[in-house]
């Protein structure tokens, strides 16, 4: 059977009119665009149940009628806001935890200070971390905890986890957090140690500056922002694809300072000697063996992730000491993790499914 | 004639396909360059040079200020500093004051109000095997 050439006259004139009405409302809703602001995000109610310079530690309230015994600390980057975590309603990673059940707490380490300059690791997993856990056990009245760290948050969750293993850690999940700093790609490239001058960086400046961080995670994919604005002027007339375009637009362009010392510790012992994975890196005088990470671990990484490479990402599972553990790999990328559809759809779903087996 | 609808049809797939297309290729392409030693050594010249501008620039500001006996950025940096340290020890005293007052050790006091849930929840696995 074939087509009538009348049937496929009208269904050209059909998708010519679709392209048409289109284009009107691409114009129409191109200048909303314009003028309009951006749309706010991290509105999930919480209360700051602790302060302390510009880290904040957030309890989200319940949304469900039981919840989990043991609740649920999310450790956020270093380099990023905490709110991709919580864009908006119907797709927050933290609203999905909260409707699930789980009592939900997270470190926001906030924007960090000039004078915070002076932070290395050490002020992170020794100082900070520890403080924030037993506030958490003080709020929840419960003795153990399960971690989620995102990106950097999962490397300082695995410090932390690493040399902490008999405090009350129930489980780990860390999702697309580097380990081997050899597998770090073309960041990796960019900082040999041979032209790149981490000290007059920080000797200089301080604190790196955002706009730094931010050149350096666009020439990752040096095109990317001018394909997304020919993407966005082609579904302008897409309510649904704006709105989600410029909740991520916001994020990555929110991009905050990366404390000075902290920069060039990371740089110089994980980037440039590979420390962590070579099990020889320390923090006040103390070995960060991942070995000894035995708690229940899930790892999650994606298949195209330019910022934390799968490279890069990979090994942490078999460094884990833990017997029962398991790993992901999605197709995405960095951000696909925590926001969008391939994690609302097939992740969340499959780390709850991980997570409440072992939240009891 | 099944072809020619389709190709009609969606006279816009193609270049959106292309813009796909282009970008991953060119990316590659770029990222290719860029992974070179060459680009690395511009790249950490123009880092130095970067730094050393925002540097100068600063200690040129920096006399500039004095000179009109305005403060300066490290004046203002101490000055914050400063206050860093003085919320730090407000904190302090605001948990001593709240452990000997017997209450919650939080610089921030949580929303004691907000009535939480009984932590009974079972994994649904678990209930359906109950079932």
């Amino acid at each position: 059977m074939s087509a009538t050439p009348g049937a496929v006259d009208s269904s050209i004139a059909a998708r010519v009119r679709a392209e048409i009405e289109r284009t009107i409302q691409r114009n129409i809703k191109g200048l909303d665009y314009l003028f309009s602001s951006d749309p706010s995000m991290g509105l999930t109610p919480k209360d700051t149940i602790y302060k302390k310079g510009t880290l904040q530690l957030y309890h989200y309230r319940p949304l469900s009628e039981e919840i989990y015994r043991v609740p649920v600390l999310l450790v956020m980057s270093l380099v990023s806001k905490y709110y991709i975590l919580d864009l908006t309603p119907g797709q927050s990673f933290i609203e999905f935890l909260l409707k699930q059940g789980y009592d939900v707490y997270l470190i926001d380490w906030g924007v960090p200070r000039p004078e915070d300059s002076r932070l290395r690791l050490e002020d992170y997993i020794l100082d900070f971390m520890p403080d924030c856990i037993a506030r958490i056990a003080a709020d929840s009245g419960e003795p153990d905890i399960s971690m989620i760290g995102y990106c950097m948050g999962g490397m300082l969750a695995i410090m932390y986890s690493a040399l902490f293993p008999k405090l009350p850690l129930k489980n780990l999940v860390c999702l697309t957090t580097p380990v081997n700093f050899d597998g770090m790609g073309l960041t990796r490239q960019w900082t040999d140690k041979r032209y790149f001058d981490v000290d007059r960086i920080v000797d200089a400046l301080g604190n790196v500056p955002p706009e730094l961080m931010l050149a350096s995670f666009d020439m990752l994919r040096p095109v990317a922002r001018v394909a997304q604005q020919i993407r966005l002027w082609d579904n302008m007339w897409n309510d649904d694809f704006v709105k989600s375009y410029r909740m991520f637009d916001r994020w990555a362009n929110d991009q905050i300072p990366f404390p000075g010392e902290c920069f060039r510790q990371t740089t110089k012992e994980l980037m440039w000697e590979n420390k962590l994975y070579k099990n020889e890196f320390e923090l006040g005088g103390r070995a960060v063996d991942i070995r000894n990470i035995t708690v229940p671990f899930l790892g999650v990484m994606a298949e195209h992730d330019h910022i934390v490479p799968y490279e890069s990402a990979k090994e942490l599972i078999n460094l884990v000491g833990s017997s029962d553990k398991r790993d992901i790999v999605l197709k995405g990328g960095h951000v696909s993790m925590v926001a969008g559809p391939n994690a609302s759809r097939r992740l969340w779903p499959e780390l709850d499914g991980w997570l409440s087996e072992r939240s009891t | 004639m099944a072809d020619q609808k389709n190709s009609a049809g969606e006279a816009f797939a193609s270049w959106r396909d292309w813009v796909a297309q282009s970008e991953t290729q060119v990316n590659k392409l770029l990222n290719d360059v860029m992974g070179t030693e060459g680009y690395t050594r511009i790249l950490g010249g123009l880092t130095k040079v970067f730094v050393s501008m925002q540097k100068n620039t600063g200690e040129a500001l920096e006399r500039y200020f004095t000179a009109l006996s305005l403060p300066t950025r490290s004046d203002v940096l101490e000055v914050g500093l400063r206050l860093s340290v003085i919320e730090s020890r407000l904190a302090a005293m605001e948990t001593l004051l709240a452990r000997m007052a017997g209450g919650n050790a939080s610089s921030v006091q949580s929303v004691a109000a907000v009535p939480r849930p009984p932590r009974t929840k079972k994994p649904n696995a678990v209930k359906e095997g109950k079932r």
